[in-house]
């Protein structure tokens, strides 16, 4: 009575766990999925983007912030000198000057001071000589007359809302009106957008033709990377694995490797730099990563009746197979079973969808080489250079199996991991674009996008190869060490 | 049909294409599980319509770590069925017994055709039904169905020894 309730019930399991042939039913029309359609949200295109546009947006906006900042500090900067320069115009006294009668010598060794975020401040300690000229004076094209020098011979316009600065490096402590000098080898520098000073020249010894307040040296002087200087920081970088297949693998089930896929994988690391040149840095670093590859297989297996073992109440068909995956073969052993009283014919086709998916641990070794546009350490910048990968562990995660066939009860599958046909360096060439910002002082942010060319294959065979591209997008935090 | 991962992850962003290929994959084996618990289509095409809707809806929490989708979408629509059941009010304590003493042949009723004998499930008490199916055909253990069904174990089992042997003489009548 036992073994009749167990073959009842062995009975209809199998029956219903065949593949059922939509013919013989009165499948539902198309009124079904409309009612079911209506009834499930919209496509979310916000969410089929993924996460890349996520780090773009969040790339972009750690930009925008530098920049910002950037702006800003230079803003107040100019805004600071355009006070200091008002406050330069305030405090000169007027001195009439006795020895020569068509200017008014205003002074002479003034020092300048201003007052600058509650400290006071010398702007300069350097002598300045101001004079003021009369305003219909023909002097007064005595600074066009001065500027003569070989760097500023083109005439310059001079007028009460001109400021011109000149610089004499020969006369050093001697006042060039004093002296009767000619003032030809004068330096001069206009800065016409300056607040007027008018019937004044200011006439400062000095020897360089720059604009050298000193205050605004310190805000708008770009902070050099000198070559030889190294770098160091963390780094993380977004990988978006591209898989490429080529060829057939040379199996019986070839043709069944339905798909190949890498999951993007999130890398951490330590980088180093070394600035080699005043536009070339040498990058290398050490980055950790996991990954999963999952390969999808339909397979179809002949099931012998001649060749079937019987296990008790039971036959079993056995299989063993050599899959191809990203990374090397997967043996497996496939079990096949059916009950005494399943109909079979012989070698009648078991179909089987079969997945698996590796799970790998890698480290993986920069070497690349920037070339920054405007100087090393700051701005956009090229990249190249290769990428070394080597896998440290490899693992089979997530066998799934789905028989839809008629007489199969029960199915065991083992799977093998043959780790010896793994490639376990691979090498990629790399190449990107990207941008460095010194956000504080000695410390700079680094954003890189970049794409890596498999060199090498993670796996092949001589008719089946199988190279993992890479489309990355890094964040880096530097820190020079003097 | 195959749906991979890929085409999963498409129907929970909200593709309609990839819900319409998810449903044409599956839509057969579920609607003659529908009928196995429904003997009336109607009812049979509520719980497909119900179980879809279900099945895209929580979708986002399939997990392929701990077994295929097909596995988790029966598991889906099984769970639709029995509150569907109970919506209908089933009561198991109510059910007539039935003491049948059939002879089971297996060579003979091998013929049958899955119709056949989703017509002979179809014919059997609401009660015995759900449990036969439950045990025999989705190979939940008692402890399971006492828990969905919210009966006793040994409920469970007199249910599913009757149905048995309600199905046995329904295929005795069948070759007699």
């Amino acid at each position: 009575m036992e073994d009749k309730n167990n073959n009842l019930e062995i009975f209809f399991r199998d029956k219903f766990n065949q593949r059922i042939e939509p013919q013989d039913w009165n499948i539902p029309d198309n009124e079904v999925w409309d009612s079911i359609a209506s009834n499930i949200p919209v496509e979310n295109k916000k969410r089929r983007l993924g996460v890349l546009p996520l780090i773009f947006v969040g790339g972009l906006t750690v930009m925008s912030l530098i920049l910002g900042y950037d702006n800003y500090k230079k803003g107040r900067n100019i805004a600071e000198l355009h006070q200091e320069l008002k406050e330069c115009s305030n405090q000169t006294n007027v001195s009439n000057n006795e020895n020569n009668p068509s200017e008014k010598f205003i002074g002479e060794s003034a020092k300048l001071s201003i007052n600058y975020q509650n400290n006071e401040r010398i702007l300069s300690n350097d002598s300045y000589k101001i004079v003021d000229l009369p305003q219909n004076s023909p002097e007064n094209h005595s600074v066009t007359r001065m500027a003569r020098h070989s760097k500023f011979n083109q005439p310059h316009k001079s007028s009460p809302t001109t400021v011109e600065i000149y610089t004499n490096s020969i006369m050093d402590e001697k006042n060039p009106f004093e002296q009767g000098t000619d003032l030809k080898d004068n330096e001069f520098i206009t800065i016409s957008s300056l607040p007027a000073l008018p019937y004044t020249t200011i006439n400062r010894p000095n020897t360089l033709p720059v604009i050298d307040f000193p205050i605004m040296a310190d805000y708008t002087k770009p902070i050099k990377q000198s070559s030889g200087r190294i770098l160091i920081g963390p780094i993380l970088r977004y990988i978006n694995w591209q898989d490429k297949i080529k060829g057939s693998f040379d199996n019986p089930l070839s043709e069944l490797l339905i798909k190949e896929e890498t999951s993007p994988s999130l890398a951490m690391g330590l980088a180093f730099s070394k600035t080699v040149g005043s536009h070339l840095v040498l990058n290398t670093g050490i980055l950790y990563f996991q990954r999963n590859q999952s390969s999808q297989y339909a397979i179809n297996l002949p099931y012998s009746t001649t060749n079937e073992i019987n296990v008790g109440s039971e036959f079993e068909n056995r299989f063993e197979h050599s899959l191809p995956t990203g990374l090397g073969n997967i043996n497996t052993s496939l079990v096949l079973s059916r009950s005494i009283n399943s109909p079979v014919t012989n070698n009648e086709n078991v179909y089987l969808d079969f997945s698996l998916q590796n799970h790998t641990k890698a480290l993986a070794i920069p070497l690349t080489m920037s070339y920054y546009i405007t100087e090393a350490g700051a701005g956009f910048f090229v990249q190249g250079g290769i990428m070394n990968e080597f896998i440290i562990e490899n693992k089979i995660r997530e066998v799934n199996t789905e028989s839809h066939h008629t007489f199969v009860r029960d199915k065991s599958i083992v799977v093998d991991y043959n780790a010896s046909q793994i490639n376990k360096l691979n090498v990629s060439t790399i190449v990107g674009i990207g941008y460095e910002k010194e956000i504080f002082e000695g410390v700079g942010i680094s954003l890189l996008a970049n794409y890596g060319f498999a060199v090498t294959n993670t796996f092949a065979t001589p008719d089946y190869q199988h190279k993992i591209d890479q489309l990355g997008l890094q964040m880096m935090v530097v820190k020079t060490i003097d | 049909m195959m749906v991979d991962n890929q085409k999963i992850r498409l129907c929970i962003e909200g593709s309609r294409i990839a819900q319409k290929e998810l449903y044409e994959a599956y839509k057969v084996n579920l609607y003659v599980l529908c009928q196995r618990y429904f003997a009336d289509l109607e009812d049979a095409k509520d719980v497909l319509q119900e179980g879809f809707i279900k099945v895209f809806r929580d979708l986002h929490q399939f997990d392929a770590a701990k077994g295929h989708v097909s596995s988790w979408i029966k598991k889906v629509f099984v769970n639709t069925c029995l509150e569907k059941l109970r919506k209908k009010k089933l009561d198991f304590q109510k059910i007539d017994d039935h003491d049948y003493e059939v002879v089971y042949d297996p060579c003979i009723i091998s013929d049958l055709n899955l119709k056949d004998l989703t017509k002979m499930i179809q014919k059997l008490p609401i009660g015995y039904r759900t449990v036969f199916n439950l045990y025999v055909i989705e190979g939940y253990n008692h402890q399971e169905i006492a828990d969905q069904l919210g009966i006793s174990e040994s409920t469970s089992k007199t249910q599913l020894m009757k149905a048995k042997n309600m199905l046995r003489l329904r295929l005795e009548d069948v070759f007699k």
